[in-house]
């Protein structure tokens, strides 16, 4: 599903080029369930979101879906994370202005979703999450944990291939922590989506089946478990 | 997808009450200003558009060249172009003169008579014009010749409620009374009408009232006249035939040396033209309104601008948000775009309401009546209007806000990058420049007018009164025997009024200081065929202590010198400086053909004109004929029929005026009691500057308030985004003063900047206006320094109050946050 070859990505400063990654070459398959790990500064989330197209490489090729990532424009990228590409982030990023029952609704306004599947799929999502009684409140009438339960619930509306998640337990304590990464489990087991994840703790890396480690933006070591 | 938008754009409202109401406020008074602003200029330039044949009717103008090659534009016509264009012009179709004079009127049986304009006017004027009639048509009025058309508001002066059509009415023709029957009445003028009627009658009465003499005469004016032309006639082809007309009626001889020219001018083009003479109005006006108006809608703008770009910030994740879920740059300008545009219906509307409310102060800032009319075609122009401020304000925050890369915004790394900074800046500096220019203009133009009401000007003007004597000059009468007819009176006036408490002296004079438009204003010609001007009074001998004026040489015209009578004039030191006269006592006005006469005194400068105009050389005698027997021009602007001035000495001014008019009553009856004080009368002179003054005054609170709102948004968001460093600031050991300093110090050297920029505009402006005064004040560094430093205490009190707030929080809570 994602095929990266050789990205590099750097910053110019006036005598050095400060390498952020450099020469990552990564396959990632469909219904993966990946962590990448890494100390604060190692590039981790720079490799996540070139991966969802928030950022592009310097140098290197990206194959998604077997597309030429590096060829695409704003309009096409949109398009892509509007059908396949779901994000969930570490401070929830729920739009304080909109209730719950409108934040998880607002990908489907992107994707032109006629009103009343519309209010059956975001009915739906309230239910799996056990939201219901919520969906009038606004974000900050909730927990941590129950914001980024909508924050998945908003990933997940738009039925996604991939979820890229960027520390998503990061500010919750471990109790919802592990609410949130079954979730995960379960969507990447039953429903087949793919999930790379961005973590520092090891519990969590630990619900995925494959762990990337990232050192001063080089992978040093690719499934570091896997013997076990 | 809009229904989340309007959602947001509504949360969003209220979620910032103080921004909202800082830009939907401001915006609001700026878009009020702009609609009352709107329909003046409106109303200006829609002048005379009514009739339904306006684009067809022309105001006819003359135009005479004198000896001296002065050119003289007239459009006030003799009496004779009337007839001579229909007898000559056929492509003329209808055409009117409107002669207008003041006259008494009244109902026969009721003594009582008003002061009344009445126009003659010839039978066409019902076609050419489309007044509508209230009562009577077109075809029941001008049927016989005492029939009289009148306007509503006469009808309701001396008919009140009841029915005008029929009654009778009286008006003096010649030197007597005259009864007429009304057969019309016709609607007020409205407020766009360049031409206004009272009282109309047919031009048989011309001649009893004008003269025989001056039916015939080229070259003595009256009113204005208006034609319609034939369809399809270029108007600018009929030049020709107006120039064979006026060699057939003036004579091959006097046409060559006249060069009289006749041509046309389209009515519609009447009021705003000020190439022409008359009534209309400066377009100058117009332009200065239309700019104060932007410039504070402007303003409004630019709070919004800024005030949106400095919570980007707030709004930066949801873009990045919605860009992660698939929003392209597009749908987030439209999102943005579409609430400034709420923002700004929200405030055009209450914009309206203010403009609603305001109307009446406007009326009475702009000496106007206009009201508003609300139809489709202006919902149309609002919404546009609204379309295009929502741009302007809008357009610059959407295309930031909707540019913000999610992968900065989302990790909380957002700065604001000293780009956008600048333009904040930029438009601070902006806004201050125009506040501070237009306090300056403020305090320039009241200290001119409060020096114009305190300047010396020469004569004593408080506790002076004056009124028409009754008597007016008629062509069959000389100047000098109506004179004397008014002075037969005074002296009956005085028997009775000096024995009255508070009266102290009473004298007759051609004009008064009221009038203020210049005096008999003649030139003779001299050895070189130049223009010699001097301006000229029939004074009494009581004239100069009445008024005050000081005379410097010589001695005043005396009652014990038979002689003064007939051969003596005064002059005023102004006359001495110009023709050069030493030891002037016993010289005479230079000039050849002067009665004999001689000068027995020198009166020191006095301003018998606005401030407008520098002291010109003035003689004063008690027989006009000397004056008028050496000149070969004469520009009359006021009439110089002859007046009273009474000086009071009394605290009992009510008493005392009802004293005077009950003696008047009994030595003129029938004649109108119309009284003005002098000094009241010269302030209304300066009508047109205090009027600028209130605008500009009204401007430039606006501006300050809109801007002082701004800046206050500004600081607030500026704290906010800076309470981190301000907590670090404060753990490091700055005490609240420091803290205070650098809030302030950043919005100071804005404001010096403004100061800097807008000095230099605001003199060049305050100086051009200036010289439309021959004695002005002075522009001082201090005027400018009080600007200054008043929109720098203010705006210090504005940022103040932000700053202190920031110096307030406790450092451990605003550190915690991170």
């Amino acid at each position: 599903m994602i095929k990266l070859r050789n990205i590099d990505r750097y910053i110019d400063k006036r005598l050095q080029r400060n390498f952020i990654l450099k020469g990552i070459d990564l396959d990632i398959a469909e219904g993966d369930f990946v962590s990448i790990m890494g100390p604060s500064g190692a590039g981790t989330s720079t490799l996540l979101n070139i991966i969802g197209f928030l950022d592009d490489a310097n140098e290197g090729e990206y194959f998604f879906l077997d597309e030429p990532v590096h060829g695409l424009n704003e309009k096409q990228k949109s398009e892509y994370h509007r059908s396949y590409i779901g994000f969930v982030f570490q401070a929830y990023h729920l739009i304080d202005e909109l209730t719950v029952y409108e934040n998880i609704e607002m990908p489907l306004l992107y994707r032109k979703v006629k009103g009343s599947q519309r209010k059956s799929m975001v009915a739906d999502m309230l239910d799996r999450f056990n939201i219901v009684a919520k969906k009038d409140l606004f974000p900050n009438q909730l927990s941590g944990g129950q914001q980024q339960l909508v924050g998945v619930a908003r990933a997940l509306i738009g039925s996604p291939k991939l979820i890229l998640a960027d520390e998503p337990t990061g500010n919750l304590h471990s109790d919802q922590s592990k609410e949130i990464m079954q979730i995960f489990k379960k969507l990447n087991q039953e429903d087949g989506v793919t999930i790379i994840q961005v973590t520092h703790s090891d519990e969590m890396a630990s619900y995925g089946d494959r762990i990337i480690n990232l050192q001063d933006g080089a992978v040093t070591e690719n499934n570091p478990y896997e013997e076990e | 997808m809009f229904k989340n938008y309007i959602k947001i754009a509504f949360r969003n409202l209220f979620k910032n009450k103080v921004y909202s109401f800082i830009n939907i406020f401001g915006l609001a008074v700026g878009i009020a200003v702009c609609a009352l602003i709107a329909l003046y200029v409106q109303n200006e330039w829609s002048y005379d558009e009514f009739h339904e044949n306006s684009e067809n009717i022309y105001r006819v103008w003359a135009e005479e060249t004198l000896q001296d090659g002065r050119v003289i534009l007239n459009t006030s016509t003799p009496f004779i172009v009337v007839e001579t264009i229909k007898n000559n012009i056929p492509e003329v179709e209808n055409i009117t003169y409107l002669n207008r004079f003041s006259n008494v009127a009244g109902v026969p049986q009721n003594d009582q008579k008003i002061s009344e304009n009445v126009s003659i006017i010839h039978d066409d004027f019902f076609d050419i014009f489309d007044f509508k009639f209230v009562e009577g048509s077109r075809e029941s009025v001008f049927n016989s010749p005492s029939s009289i058309v009148i306007s509503e508001s006469a009808a309701k002066r001396h008919f009140g409620e009841a029915t005008a059509l029929n009654q009778v009415l009286s008006l003096k023709i010649g030197e007597e009374f005259r009864d007429f029957t009304v057969d019309g009445v016709l609607e007020d003028a409205p407020a766009n009408s360049s031409i206004r009627y009272e009282l109309l009658i047919p031009e048989q009465y011309f001649e009893p009232i004008m003269g025989e003499r001056s039916m015939r005469n080229w070259f003595n004016i009256f009113g204005p006249s208006y034609v319609t032309l034939k369809d399809g006639t270029d108007p600018e082809e009929l030049t020709d035939k107006f120039a064979d007309m006026m060699r057939a009626a003036l004579g091959e001889e006097e046409y060559e040396m006249t060069k009289y020219k006749i041509g046309l001018q389209p009515l519609t083009d009447v009021h705003l033209n000020t190439d022409f003479p008359g009534n209309g109005s400066d377009p100058v006006y117009s332009y200065i309104l239309s700019i104060i108006a932007l410039l504070v809608l402007v303003i409004a703008c630019v709070n919004f601008m800024t005030l949106s770009i400095s919570r980007s910030t707030s709004r930066a994740k949801e873009v990045g948000v919605r860009k992660t879920i698939g929003a392209v740059r597009e749908h987030l300008m439209y999102q943005f775009w579409g609430e400034a545009l709420l923002m700004t219906i929200v405030a055009v509307i209450l914009g309206l309401i203010f403009a609603e409310l305001l109307l009446p102060f406007f009326n009475e800032l702009s000496g106007t009546v206009l009201e508003f009319s609300f139809g489709w075609q202006n919902l149309a122009v609002l919404l546009g209007c609204s379309v295009i401020i929502s741009l302007i304000a809008g357009i610059y925050p959407a295309l930031i806000l909707s540019g913000f890369r999610p992968t900065q915004v989302l990790k909380g790394r957002l700065s604001q990058s000293s780009e956008k900074g600048s333009f904040n800046k930029v438009m601070v500096v902006f806004q201050f420049t125009l506040s501070i220019a237009l306090i300056i203009g403020t305090f320039t133009i009241r200290e001119q007018l409060a020096f114009v009401q305190q300047k010396n000007l020469g004569f004593q003007k408080e506790q002076i009164l004056t009124f028409n004597s009754g008597f007016v000059n008629t062509p069959n009468a000389g100047i000098d025997n109506v004179f004397a007819s008014s002075l037969s009176r005074k002296q009956i006036l005085e028997s009775e009024l000096l024995g009255l408490s508070g009266i102290q002296q009473i004298a007759t004079s051609s004009f008064t200081p009221v009038q203020t438009r210049g005096w008999f204003n003649v030139s003779f010609p001299n050895e070189q065929n130049q223009a010699q001007p001097f301006h000229a009074n029939i004074v009494d001998e009581n004239f100069i202590p009445t008024l005050g004026i000081e005379i410097l040489n010589g001695r005043n015209f005396s009652e014990e010198n038979a002689s003064d009578k007939e051969r003596a004039i005064i002059v005023n030191q102004a006359f001495v400086d110009y023709f050069n006269l030493e030891d002037p006592i016993g010289k005479r006005i230079p000039g050849p053909n002067f009665l004999d006469h001689e000068i027995i005194g020198v009166v020191n400068n006095f301003h018998y004109e606005s401030l407008h105009s520098p002291i010109e050389p003035l003689v004063l005698t008690q027989k006009g004929q000397i004056v008028f027997s050496g000149i070969n021009n004469m520009n009359l602007r006021n009439s110089a029929a002859p007046k009273y001035t009474v000086k009071l000495t009394t605290d009992d001014l009510q008493a005392t005026i009802a004293g005077i008019r009950d003696v008047w009553e009994d030595v003129a009856p029938g004649i109108p009691f119309d009284y003005s004080f002098v000094d009241e009368a010269l302030d209304s002179q300066y009508r047109q500057e205090q009027r600028l003054s209130k605008i500009v005054t009204s401007a430039s609170l606006l501006t300050v308030l809109i801007a002082g709102l701004g800046l206050f948004g500004l600081a607030s968001l500026m704290v906010v985004r800076r309470t981190k460093e301000i907590g670090v600031r404060k753990v490091l050991g700055a005490s609240s003063s420091n803290i205070l300093l650098l809030i302030n110090k950043e919005f100071t050297l804005l404001i010096g900047l403004s100061f800097l920029i807008a000095t230099p505009i605001a003199w060049f402006a305050m100086k051009e206006w200036l010289k439309d005064f021959a004695y002005s004040i002075e522009l001082g560094i201090g005027l400018f320094l009080l600007a200054g430093i008043a929109t720098l205490v203010l705006s210090w009190l504005v940022v103040s109050f932000q700053s202190i707030k920031a110096t307030l929080i406790n450092p451990v809570d605003s550190l915690k946050s991170e």
